[in-house]
């Protein structure tokens, strides 16, 4: 794991319980080609936040999930 | 059905404990009467509301402030009886000055046994039954004196009035040690005392005549009844706020303990819709507190199994 991985997974937990790993490792997978999660790095962040929001708006709130993708962008800043 | 004997033969097999009990439980229930669904229904309501957070809240707080209350009451009871007890004596002694004042001291000595229906005697007595109406709590102003071996009446306000009065030198056959004082400096009686017109608390005060000598004393009654009734408006107006306030405080707690519970049922209403399988369960509770520490547990593991149970969702 690197330390942007380890910042957004503790970030996202706050948000999305235990299974946010299993959230962020999807959408790495599958829409930033192939990316694994354990190999994410601060480039990576601007992305994640754009899909975590719309896939997190799927099981919290359009608030929350928006200011989840902005904790996560600010990761990468 | 297949799965379920399964089930029982399998334990049979590895749990003899189960073995056996499946020999009681025929025997037991041929002895006992199964009781009626609306019964045990009813019952079931009666133990959760009687195990409810808010009946005990409400209970515990509500017997709270009943002994707090009852103590108070006790203690302020007894602490305003007192004084209206004291301020009564007060104010007695207060009238007992001011008659004892306005009485002419060299009158009252010159009267003798015998002189009841002269003008000396009946302005004296007009003036004490004048003094007397000024307080309709007052039962009766007296003066007395020292006679030749007892304290003796002179003139009371009894006179004219339909009221028993005395004649100049009945003897007071049971005064007491307020009474011999009061012809040194004024008195009050410490407690109720019993006189012929019923228990009354009295005041003296010492009537001089023009070179300052003592020549007797006045007496002023006021009705027990009176001076109880006094204290028991008091006790009333306590017991009456007390109530209120008891009334209040359970409405109080009724109300919040039934905010606090209604959380804690929304709470329990979306574990269960979870545990049924529904996914649009959505937990709406801000608090700042222990609840809404809850709540937002609560929201992260569902959080957490709709992700699990959403597993496909992009796939």
């Amino acid at each position: 794991m690197t330390t942007t991985s380890d910042t957004v997974l503790v970030i996202a937990t706050e948000y999305l319980g235990p299974a946010a790993i299993t959230l962020l490792e999807r959408q790495t997978k599958f829409h930033m080609n192939g990316l694994t999660f354990r190999d994410l790095e601060p480039s990576h962040c601007a992305d994640l936040s754009k899909w975590v929001g719309i896939a997190s708006a799927m099981f919290i709130e359009q608030d929350q999930a928006q200011e989840l993708a902005d904790k996560i962008k600010r990761v990468g800043i | 059905m297949f799965r379920v004997n399964k089930e029982i033969i399998f334990r049979i097999i590895i749990d003899p404990a189960f073995s056996s009990s499946l020999h009681e439980i025929p025997e037991a229930s041929s002895h006992k009467k199964c009781p009626s669904a609306a019964w045990v229904h009813g019952r079931s309501n009666m133990t959760s509301m009687i195990n409810s957070i808010m009946t005990k809240l409400t209970a515990g707080f509500v017997i709270l402030v009943l002994v707090i209350s009852g103590l108070t009451f006790l203690f302020t009871y007894g602490a305003s009886s007192g004084k209206i007890q004291e301020s009564t004596q007060q104010e007695l002694l207060a009238l007992a000055s001011i008659t004892a004042a306005d009485l002419n001291g060299n009158e009252i000595a010159k009267l003798q046994p015998g002189m009841e229906s002269e003008v000396l005697y009946i302005m004296n007595a007009e003036q004490l039954a004048k003094m007397a109406k000024s307080d309709p709590d007052i039962v009766k102003i007296y003066t007395l004196r020292n006679g030749s071996s007892d304290i003796e009446y002179v003139v009371d306000s009894g006179y004219n009035t339909g009221k028993r009065n005395f004649r100049i030198g009945d003897v007071e056959s049971t005064p007491t040690g307020a009474m011999k004082d009061a012809f040194s400096e004024r008195q009050v009686e410490p407690e109720f005392v019993n006189r012929p017109w019923g228990t009354v608390l009295a005041a003296y005060a010492p009537i001089k005549d023009a070179k300052g000598q003592v020549i007797g004393i006045v007496g002023v009654d006021m009705d027990a009844g009176v001076v109880q009734g006094r204290m028991n408006f008091v006790g009333q107006t306590i017991y009456l706020i007390l109530i209120l306030g008891i009334i209040c405080a359970g409405l109080i707690i009724a109300v919040f303990s039934r905010t606090m519970i209604r959380d804690i049922h929304i709470l329990i209403d979306s574990a269960n819709r979870i545990s049924r399988g529904e996914t649009d369960v959505t937990i709406s509770i801000s608090r700042n507190d222990e609840i809404g520490e809850l709540a937002s547990s609560f929201k992260r593991m569902v959080t957490s199994l709709k992700i699990l149970m959403h597993q496909d969702y992009q796939e």
